[in-house]
């Protein structure tokens, strides 16, 4: 047991160490900011002389120091529904062998009351452990319960089904590889308070950041994404996209979007992935989503080069899907929320045009060099990154500029390929069960779902379900 | 649960704040690179360096104000006209590049101490237009200041040192210059701030001109030159018409900037068709003709080795500017100003 003195003196220590930290970053901060808007302000007058580019960078300037400067404003939801509302958890999971029963155990650990909690795991699958394991942990949870796919379906699939088996008035989707934080669950229903909230979403850390650099830096977008931009979104109810790893929503409200969105399609194929964002889309027509930062989880982000990039050209490409159609409703929203959510549609798509024109195009025709530009580009990457090291006084803070860096070099030419790729919906990183040819039905179930009048178990589901029990699991 | 792999705790321990304390300093590395071997990034650091502040110059050492003060000879009824390119540093640090006719901050500095030690005055293009209209008498020992383009560092780092040493110039403006060149040029704000600490502002250009297609491959002052369209020189009643619309609207623009009366005009380069930056000699009576009209003074850019004073028998039109060059330091400038005065001033005295 420490001494309470030397504790006291610990405390002390930190206090003046995280002011000194916060300090020094804040000064640097302020004075780049205040650097960046004076050449802003001062290039205004040239602005005619190269409007298109003038323009944009302006309003991407804009756009960043707005979106900054908007989640200071930020403030999760304190006060929660007078009564807790039923909560089911929905897991929908594929080929998670490794991460699915640490989920499970994060979920059953959580701090709410048992009696109003049911946990549905959802099986799209796997060709790997994942069924097993969800069983073993039913051994030791037995308010689990568990449906197993004949064969992969898709994430919405299985998301759908795990709606249609509670009648729990939220349902909270987590992804099979995301752990919540034992309070997580109480702070996510608490933005539910207020009627018009039809989903929420809540904060997701890296967890295994610190795996290797990529990692480290995918903590900082995570966060910056999170904290920044769906904090300042929030403050309108206009989150466009409550987070698959880690959100909630009102089940009758998703009842009524449901059918469009399990068979929603784009350029004539179905609609394999952005589940998230498709369903927030769906909702923000009539209601608000928003965030909160309080209900925090952690999720395992790819670490491998490749699988990054094949998990970005898929996020890119359900951005590009639901961007558009965002922009056919978004206008009816509070003007200060539509209108950078109606810039930022644009700005990935001008990005790579602009980096060509400044990089190569002007050099090369002009004599132009690039080095204003680039050196802008460097700034907010700093920028980026010392909001990161100040809020969350991490000394990884560095990090983020290295994601700036691969987002303006790698990241940004994606949007094209996601264009031209538009219509290719397989996942990329996802690889299921090959379909018998017998058709889609449910091979497992485990504990009792609830009686939602959805059938969930049909007669030739119910042969699958006893193979489940020849797995030894609990029926 | 994936294990950790990076080399070393990255993401906490002592290491890691370490690294996280090295960066801050490491990740301001290029905008510090940018700010010192860019011309744009060093103007944005003067920028920053002028909020917090002025420009820094050493005061000259007793010996060389003693100096000034007992040898200058003192001067009446005439003027030394001055110009000033640019006074910045430059990545080169303070040794003065005679390839560059930018004055570093702290020669500039010198120069002006000189000057005031010395005990010179300065003036303004429509005092001088008073004295030569017989309606003002000058101030003895009268010096013209003055600043071409209406440039930053003229409002950077010039006015500072002058306002110190209780002197004002005169800086000739371009229309619609700080709409191309933001960071280079200065505002109409910036300008008329000067204007309040007493500077004149006159015109040099209705806009940022680019130089004429003069024939034969060659690419001469807008206002030196007969100009070719597809191949044919305009004639010289063109190049009339062009010349007198540009002198009304360089006028025009300058008083948009300075909100009063312009008197003055300086030729961009000093180029007004009088030496060999012409393709036909006669627009230079051309150019005096039709400047006339509109102003009361005009001045070229260069008159390092024919320098006289401005006294009542010159020419108005032809005004000669004595430019302040780096390669040359307050004792040379001054026993240059010095040579001017004792063969071209009309009544001198070593007594005041």
């Amino acid at each position: 047991m420490e001494h309470p003195l030397t504790q006291a003196l610990t405390r002390i220590g930190d206090f003046f160490a995280g002011l000194c930290w916060r300090s020094l970053l804040g000064v640097y901060f302020l004075l780049l900011a205040s650097i960046i808007w004076f050449i802003k302000s001062s290039y205004l007058p040239a602005l005619w002389l190269d409007p298109v580019f003038g323009l944009y960078s302006l309003c991407v300037t804009v756009y960043l120091l707005s979106r900054f400067s908007l989640s200071l404003l930020y403030h999760p939801v304190r006060r929660g529904p007078d009564e807790l509302p039923t909560v089911a958890v929905v897991i929908p999971a594929m080929n998670e062998q490794a991460a699915i029963e640490t989920t499970l155990t994060s979920i059953f650990a959580l701090d709410y009351p048992q009696h109003l909690l049911s946990v549905f795991a959802v099986d799209d699958g796997s060709t790997d452990a994942t069924w097993e394991r969800m069983a073993f942990a039913a051994r030791r949870f037995p308010n689990l319960h568990a449906i197993r796919f004949s064969h992969n379906r898709g994430k919405r699939a299985a998301m759908a089904a795990g709606i249609r088996a509670t009648e729990a008035q939220i349902i909270c989707f987590v992804d099979s590889d995301s752990t919540l934080e034992p309070d997580a669950l109480r702070e996510i229903i608490k933005p539910f308070r207020d009627r018009r909230v039809a989903a929420v979403t809540g904060h997701a850390d890296v967890q295994n950041r610190a795996y290797n650099v990529l990692t480290l830096l995918q903590q900082v977008r995570y966060f910056v994404a999170f904290r920044v931009i769906k904090g300042s979104e929030s403050i309108f109810g206009a989150v466009t996209c409550a987070s698959g790893c880690f959100s909630a929503y009102r089940r009758d409200r998703l009842l009524e979007v449901l059918p469009g969105w399990e068979t929603q399609s784009f350029l004539g194929r179905e609609a394999t992935f952005g589940d998230d964002r498709a369903l927030t889309n769906m909702l923000l027509k009539r209601s608000r989503v928003v965030y909160q930062s309080t209900a925090r989880c952690a999720t395992n982000v790819p670490h491998q080069f490749k699988g990054f990039l094949v998990q970005q050209t898929r996020w890119k490409k359900s951005w590009l899907r639901e961007s558009l159609i965002a922009s056919t409703f978004f206008w009816r929203k509070n003007p200060v929320a539509s209108i950078p959510t109606y810039a930022s549609n644009v700005f990935p798509i001008v990005a790579p045009i602009v980096i060509f024109h400044a990089c190569i195009w002007n050099p090369l025709v002009h004599g132009a060099d690039p080095w204003m530009y680039l050196v802008g580009l460097y700034a907010m990457a700093v920028l980026y990154s010392l909001y990161y090291g100040f809020t969350r006084r991490k000394p990884y803070w560095w990090a983020g500029i290295a994601f700036v860096l691969l987002y303006a070099t790698v990241l940004i030419w994606q949007t094209y390929w996601a264009i031209a790729t538009a219509r290719k919906t397989a996942w990329g990183t996802r690889s299921g069960r090959v379909d018998d040819g017998l058709g889609f039905r449910i091979i497992g179930t485990i504990g009792s779902p609830q009686p939602s009048g959805i059938p969930l178990c049909d007669e030739v589901e119910r042969i699958g379900a006893e193979t489940g029990n020849e797995l030894g699991v609990a029926a | 649960m994936i294990e950790r792999k990076l080399p070393f705790n990255m993401v906490n321990g002592a290491l890691a704040w370490a690294v996280g304390l090295i960066a801050v300093p490491l990740t301001a590395v290029p905008f510090v690179a940018y700010a010192h071997y860019s011309q744009e990034g060093r103007l944005i650091a003067l920028h920053v360096d002028r909020t917090f502040r002025g420009p820094v110059y050493k005061r000259l050492n007793g010996a060389d104000l003693r100096y000034f003060r007992s040898r200058h000879l003192h001067y009446s009824n005439a003027v030394i006209v001055l110009n000033v390119h640019a006074v910045m540093d430059g990545g080169g640090g303070e040794a003065p590049n005679p390839e560059s006719s930018v004055l570093p901050v702290r020669l500039f500095g010198d120069d002006m101490q000189m000057l005031h030690e010395a005990g010179y005055r300065t003036v303004t293009p429509e005092q001088i237009t008073a004295w030569r209209e017989g309606v003002l008498d000058l101030p003895h020992d009268a010096l013209l200041l003055t600043f071409d383009d209406g440039r930053t560092d003229t409002i950077l780092n010039a006015a500072p040192i002058l306002k110190r040493v209780g002197m004002r110039a005169t800086v000739f403006a371009i229309g619609d210059a700080w709409k191309r060149s933001p960071l280079y040029e200065a505002s109409p704000g910036g300008l008329r701030s000067l204007q309040r600490q007493g500077w004149s502002i006159e015109a040099h250009a209705s806009a940022p001109l680019a130089s004429v297609d003069a024939g034969g491959g060659r690419n001469l002052p807008y206002l030196s030159a007969r100009r070719a369209d597809d191949g044919k020189l305009e004639t010289l009643a063109q190049f009339r018409r062009r010349a007198a619309i540009e002198y009304v609207n360089a006028r025009k623009a300058a008083q948009g900037i300075a909100h009063r009366p312009v008197v003055a005009f300086a030729w961009p380069f000093g180029a007004y068709g009088a030496d060999t930056r012409t393709n036909d000699p006669r627009v230079a009576a051309i150019n005096l003709k039709e400047a006339r009209r509109v102003y009361s003074l005009g001045f070229n850019e260069d008159g390092q080795t024919t320098f006289n004073l401005l006294t009542q028998e010159t020419d108005p039109m032809r005004i000669a500017r004595f430019e302040i060059v780096p390669t040359l330091t307050p004792r040379q400038l001054f026993e240059r100003l010095e040579l001017a005065i004792a063969g071209s001033a009309p009544e001198v005295s070593y007594a005041r």
